[in-house]
């Protein structure tokens, strides 16, 4: 079967970015182990996060029209990689079944309480199903179109929350109180996973970037930008709640925003909030659905269209199976995913695809060599993409 | 590849989770494996567990409609290339 090649644009890699990266992190709060200096810890996060995406750019500016899954192919033949291929798989649909619960919960605890939450997972995914029936052009152009309004709504809830007197800066003291470890701590053990590490979802679309000379600039500004607002977030949410509510709320932003009151009139503006979760949720959720997608294309030799609805539908029933309620979610979350699932699937595993490489072309260069043409890198890069 | 690749993939899927989902139960609360497989298919109750089950027939019959109209395309182009030859 014929796969259809997709284009996304420069902005539109930006805006999936930002979305991604904001998604899920944005509802549950991060980086609530370093406590007031949270906002310091998804700073340093935000680092790292560059790292990582100028690390995940080695594979992209050497393989530019191969995805992840061709790499391994590349580098260790077609068996392996689909075993490699559908561990992937399953770790992106349940990383998508996740985000989906998180937004379950959200709207069933806070904003629809009478609604089951199952009917809200079905319906969010139909959606989901629907757009990446569609393609990721129609995601891309989504997350577009839709991303001035969050940083709309973010800045007028900022402008709420300061005209109705709820700021108080002294929350945010004492900075450093307890040092610099447990900023380091929470940015090296929890922030370096969730959710900067989850780029890692990103090797998938790259193939489709049309302008590849400029995607590591336009990247980096992107995780610059996404940690700009969720520092921005954190501190919103410490400087109006404080440490200790931010820490026992479920949803703090939300619980920020339910803060706001002008004259008593200007109240309530949990709308603003659960768009930007919604959007955020609905990009983040997407885009890991459609790296599985990308998986099964690969393993089945068929366009992922055709995968698009019944994957849709095992991730709602999966979103409501992969718990049995939030804070078993939350605790999953925290003690088992990080450890089995991120480590190994966002640091191990690319890591050993980069040895590959390596080994790959220092081979490639000593045959040269044994056959009297000395080849530099860039051609080796060339040959490689060819086969 | 052969036919009925959709819907292999949707059994796969689902069977590759629900152990995925048992592993982590079985790390989280002590349970057996058998215990843990017990959780998932009885945690959903009264309506939750039609709308969800709902879901999944939806997703089933689905990749089966899209399996069968992939075999239809096939067999047409084939039938095609025949009479052309």
């Amino acid at each position: 079967m014929k796969m259809e090649k997709e284009n996304i644009s420069l902005s539109q890699l930006l805006t999936l970015l930002i979305n991604f990266l904001l998604g899920s992190a944005i509802v549950v709060g991060v980086g609530g182990s370093a406590k007031n200096d949270a906002w310091l810890a998804i700073l340093l996060g935000g680092l790292i996060g560059i790292v990582i995406i100028t690390l995940n750019h080695f594979f992209i500016l050497r393989f530019p029209d191969k995805n992840m899954f061709q790499v391994f192919e590349f580098c260790i033949g077609r068996k392996i990689t689909i075993v490699f291929t559908f561990m992937y798989i399953v770790y992106f649909l349940y990383i998508s079944c996740r985000v989906i619960r998180d937004f379950g919960e959200l709207m069933a605890t806070a904003i629809l309480p009478n609604t089951p939450i199952e009917m809200m997972s079905l319906t969010f995914c139909l959606l989901m199903g629907y757009i990446m029936y569609l393609g990721i052009e129609v995601l891309a152009r989504t997350s577009e179109i839709f991303t001035p309004y969050l940083f709309g709504f973010l800045l007028l809830l900022a402008i709420f929350l300061f005209a109705s007197g709820s700021v108080e800066f002294e929350q945010v003291q004492p900075i450093l109180g307890e040092g610099i470890m447990p900023v380091i701590k929470t940015a090296f053990t929890e922030l370096v996973f969730f959710p900067f590490g989850e780029i890692i979802a990103f090797s998938v679309v790259y193939t489709s970037l049309t302008n590849k000379k400029y995607s590591l600039r336009v990247s980096i500004l992107g995780v610059g930008l996404a940690t700009f607002l969720l520092c921005g977030s954190s501190l919103l949410m410490i400087v109006s709640l404080g440490v200790d509510s931010v820490s026992r709320s479920n949803f703090p932003l939300l619980s920020t925003a339910r803060v706001v009151s002008i004259g008593n009139f200007i109240e309530r503006i949990d709308a603003f909030v659960v768009f930007i979760i919604m959007l955020g949720v609905f990009i983040k959720g997407s885009m890991f659905f459609y790296a599985g997608l990308k998986g099964l294309e690969y393993i089945f030799n068929l366009p992922y269209r055709y995968f698009a609805f019944p994957v849709s539908m095992i991730i709602s029933l999966f979103s409501i199976l992969v718990s049995v309620d939030f804070a078993d979610h939350i605790q999953e979350g925290i003690k088992l995913v990080p450890y089995y699932l991120h480590f190994p699937f966002q640091v191990v595993f690319p890591f050993i695809l980069f040895l590959l490489v390596m080994w790959k072309q220092w081979k490639g260069k000593s045959k040269g060599e044994e056959h009297g043409s000395k080849k530099t890198n860039s051609q080796i890069i060339k040959e490689t993409n060819k086969t | 590849m052969g036919f009925y690749m959709v819907t292999l993939a949707f059994f796969l899927l689902i069977t590759l989770l629900t152990i995925l989902i048992a592993l982590f139960d079985m790390s989280l609360f002590e349970f057996s494996f058998f215990e843990a497989m017990i959780n998932i298919l009885f945690s959903e109750i009264a309506i939750g567990r039609y709308i969800a089950l709902f879901g999944a027939a939806l997703g089933l019959i689905s990749s089966v409609m899209i399996d069968v109209r992939i075999h239809r395309t096939k067999k047409d182009s084939n039938d095609n290339e025949r009479k052309k030859e």
